[in-house]
């Protein structure tokens, strides 16, 4: 399997702060990989790196095999981004032609059919003509996978698209993005604070803490999950512990 | 109809068309990328090149142009270094080109022509402002068509405009020019007073009712259109000044459009709730 995203040897910080140190790590065609981690520990920076949207201290990145220094094909990247809600609100515009941007600069002639096909990918087809910023943050947040799902790109990256959104609709959300994984061949990178929905969808778990990735196993994660939730339930003097 | 035996009126209606068509184009990226007061800014600190041209005996407008083009490059770039306080490069820019305004005024020997900027003077517009007026106008809408997908993108998410392959750069620098093109056109028609009107109102108006970005940008220009025409004429029989009369006109369409939406809203609930 072609190696989608290699890391070695990362360093980054803002200014004299170090947000991520000597951080490694390798993302395969097909895989669908959650990094998680608390507030602050650089998952979005590590995420605006990839992008090309900061630029690394010191380390190797290699996207599809290129040198991300010298990648220009972005258009094969589908990014959800953390604040895709806010950008919906008020904004004059119906769900279709979001979705629509998407496609921007794709060969597809059908542009239109494409455009509802990812929407009925996500379930939303039914509010294709309605104005994105009436709909639910819910909503909003399966038409911007949608857009990303929209443009047929070979990997997609979110950042936390789940945040605001029902358990319902999280857990759809994971359904679809491991579909397009093991049906299509597509590669998910998604930063989630759900460990539950990490251990049961994703294919491998990243935890990054103190600037460095650890590598955990689904059963770590569930544990953890697992503690945590007896532990919050002991404080609530509810637990049985 | 009297009106339009007039060839100043005549040349005012259509000069007045153009810009009602350019300006609402150029306003809904303008309102959507929450820049509204760069409207203001662009337009008091053309006033700075409507000073130079008469000073230096060069077309107004065309003095107007230059300053224009400038400041929303200088603005621009201001804002590329402050981007967590990006708003206040529009401060920056716009005391400098009051500032300049101000002092440059003193030296201009027809301080009536200086004035007619202030708010509008579409009733005495020269042939050469005319041809530059239709011509530029040609061009802005030529290149806003052109790049209808991309303004659209960057005005929505201006990083999945820049991933998805779009040359953010370029096209935000063709933007700025456009603008200050447009503001400086809209300046003589409305007055540097009120352009930020021509920007914000219809396009406002416009967004309490389209269902689609689309008829965004249509609706806000038959407001601008209508504004503009029922502006020429009230100004024509009673007197007003037209740049005035014309923003005033928006407020009023702004304001009855909310006014019906209201009415229309709580009609429908109550329609609702009977059934």
């Amino acid at each position: 399997m072609e190696d989608i995203i290699k890391v070695n040897d990362l360093y980054f910080s803002y200014g004299t702060h170090p947000v991520l140190r000597r951080l490694d790590f390798y993302l395969r065609q097909g895989e669908f990989v959650a990094i998680l981690g608390s507030n602050g520990s650089g998952k979005s920076t590590l995420l605006k790196i990839l992008l090309g949207q900061l630029q690394a201290d010191q380390g190797c990145i290699e996207l599809f095999g290129q040198d991300i220094k010298r990648f220009k094909d972005y258009n094969r990247i589908g990014y959800v981004a953390q604040n895709s809600i806010s950008l919906c609100s008020n904004f004059p515009a119906k769900v279709i032609e979001i979705v629509g941007l998407g496609l921007y600069g794709s060969p597809f002639k059908n542009k239109k059919q494409q455009a509802l096909q990812a929407l009925e990918a996500v379930g939303m087809q039914d509010y294709a003509h309605s104005l994105i910023g009436k709909l639910s943050g819910g909503q909003k947040q399966r038409v911007m996978l949608a857009k990303a799902l929209a443009s047929n790109c070979d990997l997609l990256i979110l950042d936390e698209p789940t945040t605001g959104v029902d358990s319902q609709t999280t857990e759809h959300i994971y359904q679809i993005l491991k579909d397009k994984t093991t049906q299509q061949g597509k590669t998910v990178l998604i930063v989630t604070h759900d460990q539950e929905c990490a251990a049961r969808y994703c294919s491998r778990i990243l935890c990054l803490g103190a600037g460095s990735l650890l590598y955990l196993t689904k059963e770590q994660v569930l544990l953890e999950q697992k503690y945590k939730h007896k532990h919050t339930e002991t404080e609530d003097g509810n637990g049985d512990i | 109809m009297e009106i339009f035996e007039y060839i100043f009126m005549r040349k005012a209606f259509l000069a007045g068309i153009i810009v009602a068509i350019i300006i609402p184009c150029i306003g809904v990226i303008i309102v959507l990328k929450r820049l509204s007061m760069i409207g203001d800014a662009l337009s008091h600190t053309s006033l700075a090149g409507v000073a130079a041209g008469l000073i230096l005996n060069i077309n107004p407008v065309i003095g107007a142009m230059i300053v224009c083009v400038a400041a929303a490059l200088s603005i621009e770039s201001i804002r590329k270094r402050l981007p967590r306080y990006s708003e206040m490069s529009i401060a920056i820019i716009m005391s400098l080109g009051i500032g300049l305004a101000g002092i440059l005024s003193d030296y201009v020997k027809t301080p009536a022509s200086f004035d007619s900027f202030l708010f509008g003077s579409i009733i005495a517009i020269t042939d050469l402002e005319l041809y530059l007026i239709v011509g530029l106008g040609a061009l802005v809408l030529t290149v806003f068509i052109l790049l209808y997908k991309e303004l659209f993108y960057i005005a929505f998410d201006t990083q999945g405009a820049r991933l998805s392959g779009v040359k953010v750069q370029v096209v935000n620098t063709i933007f700025t020019i456009l603008t200050a093109i447009a503001i400086s056109l809209a300046a003589k028609i409305v007055g540097a007073l009120l352009v930020s009107s021509l920007i914000v109102l219809p396009v406002a108006c416009s967004m309490q009712i389209s269902k689609s970005y689309l008829q965004t940008i249509i609706y806000a220009i038959i407001f601008a259109v209508a504004s503009t025409i029922i502006g020429l004429f009230l100004s024509f029989y009673q007197g007003f000044k037209p740049g005035s009369i014309i923003a005033l006109i928006g407020v009023f369409s702004f304001l009855a459009v909310l006014l019906i939406k209201t009415i229309y809203k709580k009609a429908k609930k109550l329609k609702t709730k009977n059934q």
